[in-house]
């Protein structure tokens, strides 16, 4: 279980390393009006948005208690911060911020009918 | 229901403990990050060139429609500015006879460093450049163009890169001064950054006045940067009756999206 876990957070690690060298090196070229394409950012929220409740019981089954989105949070934040001006840390706590409203939101307001 | 309370502590636990990792990894930042750069430098090269590639021939297209345009507008611009350079060599003249009978050394030149741009910072108008302290970089060295136009100043130098904040960043403000010749009036103000490429020419006097076009240069008052230094131009006036001084928008001579090579200036003053 841990070494698939382990696996999972090793391949997030990858693509959220990959997305903050793409779009620092290469969108910033393409940003309209000084605003680039945050592709880290996205991913966060549509992970938060979107993630699946069955793999969220999964995980839970699995007391792998960290959830996609948070986990996608951390590291997007870190890899933002290393590429960015900003001390590290900065743009994990407004991506975990982010995270935690969306989810307030999802849960407070938001009833989805299947 | 014990067993979610169970899960929301440790999920509480784990970002308290990431909360304080992260803080104690500022610590040590300025070597992990240039460890990571280090690392990244040759993917973040190719893919710099790459988007270099890409924005040239997209704006390549584009401008097409423009072009005719354009050319006129170039051709305008070109006769103002050959009548220029006719006004300027008398004044060149003027000034050599001058530096002669007074007997002063001619300027000497800047010494400088070549650098490469490796990536810009997303959220903020500051990039990253291959060279540190490691090649002598430290904190507060101007950085310019090959044409001689102003770019910004070192802000964080690490062992082998250097972050530089560009004049457009948010917390840069130096003096600047309408490019005039020797018979105008010099008209000053304070050139400030408004992030996403974009400055502002402030605290300029009402009863002076500025036109769209005109030409911004350093100016040494702040102490900040050299002067005659290449800004921009200006694009927009802002003048208003009730308040005490006028504004204009600046359109920055350096487009990052085009820039190849840049150069850091070891002895600025």
């Amino acid at each position: 279980m841990l070494i698939k876990n382990f696996k999972k957070i090793l391949i997030a690690l990858f693509v959220f390393y990959f997305l903050s060298l793409f779009q620092s090196s290469f969108l910033v070229h393409f940003s309209f009006a000084g605003i680039t394409l945050n592709l880290i950012f996205i991913i966060v929220l549509l992970l938060s948005i979107f993630e699946n409740k069955k793999i969220s019981e999964q995980l839970y089954k699995e007391k792998f208690w960290l959830k996609y989105s948070t986990l996608g949070a951390i590291l997007g934040g870190f890899f933002l911060d290393i590429f960015s001006s900003q001390f590290i840390g900065f743009h994990i706590l407004i991506l975990l911020g982010t995270v935690a409203v969306i989810k307030i939101i999802l849960k407070k307001y938001v009833r989805i009918l299947i | 229901m014990r067993r979610n309370s169970f899960s929301q502590r440790n999920t509480a636990l784990f970002i308290i403990i990431a909360i304080v990792f992260f803080a104690f990894l500022n610590f040590f930042q300025n070597q992990i990050k240039n460890s990571f750069y280090l690392i990244s430098s040759p993917i973040q090269k190719t893919f710099w060139n790459a988007g270099q590639k890409f924005y040239t021939s997209f704006e390549t297209i584009y401008e097409i429609k423009n072009l005719k345009i354009k050319n006129q507008e170039l051709k305008q611009e070109n006769n103002r500015l050959l009548s220029e350079i006719a006004s300027l060599n008398e004044l060149v003249k003027e000034n050599e006879t001058l530096r002669k009978a007074l007997d002063i050394e001619l300027e000497k030149e800047f010494k400088l460093i070549l650098a490469d741009i490796t990536s810009k910072d997303t959220s903020q108008d500051s990039i990253l450049i291959n060279k540190g302290l490691k090649d002598k970089i430290l904190n507060g060295m101007v950085v310019i163009t090959e044409e001689k136009v102003l770019l910004g100043k070192i802000s964080e130098a690490y062992k082998d890169f250097s972050r530089v904040a560009l004049i457009s960043n948010k917390e840069s403000t130096f003096s600047g001064e309408i490019l005039a010749t020797s018979s105008e009036e010099k008209i000053s103000g304070i050139i400030q950054g408004r992030e996403k490429s974009s400055l502002s020419f402030i605290r300029i006097p009402q009863d002076k006045k500025i036109f769209e076009q005109d030409i911004i240069i350093t100016c040494a008052l702040g102490g900040n940067f050299p002067s005659g230094l290449l800004v921009g131009k200006i694009k927009t006036v802002k003048k208003s009756d009730t308040e005490p001084f006028q504004q204009a928008e600046i359109l920055p001579f350096f487009n990052i999206k085009k820039i190849q090579k840049i150069f850091i200036i070891r002895n600025a003053y």
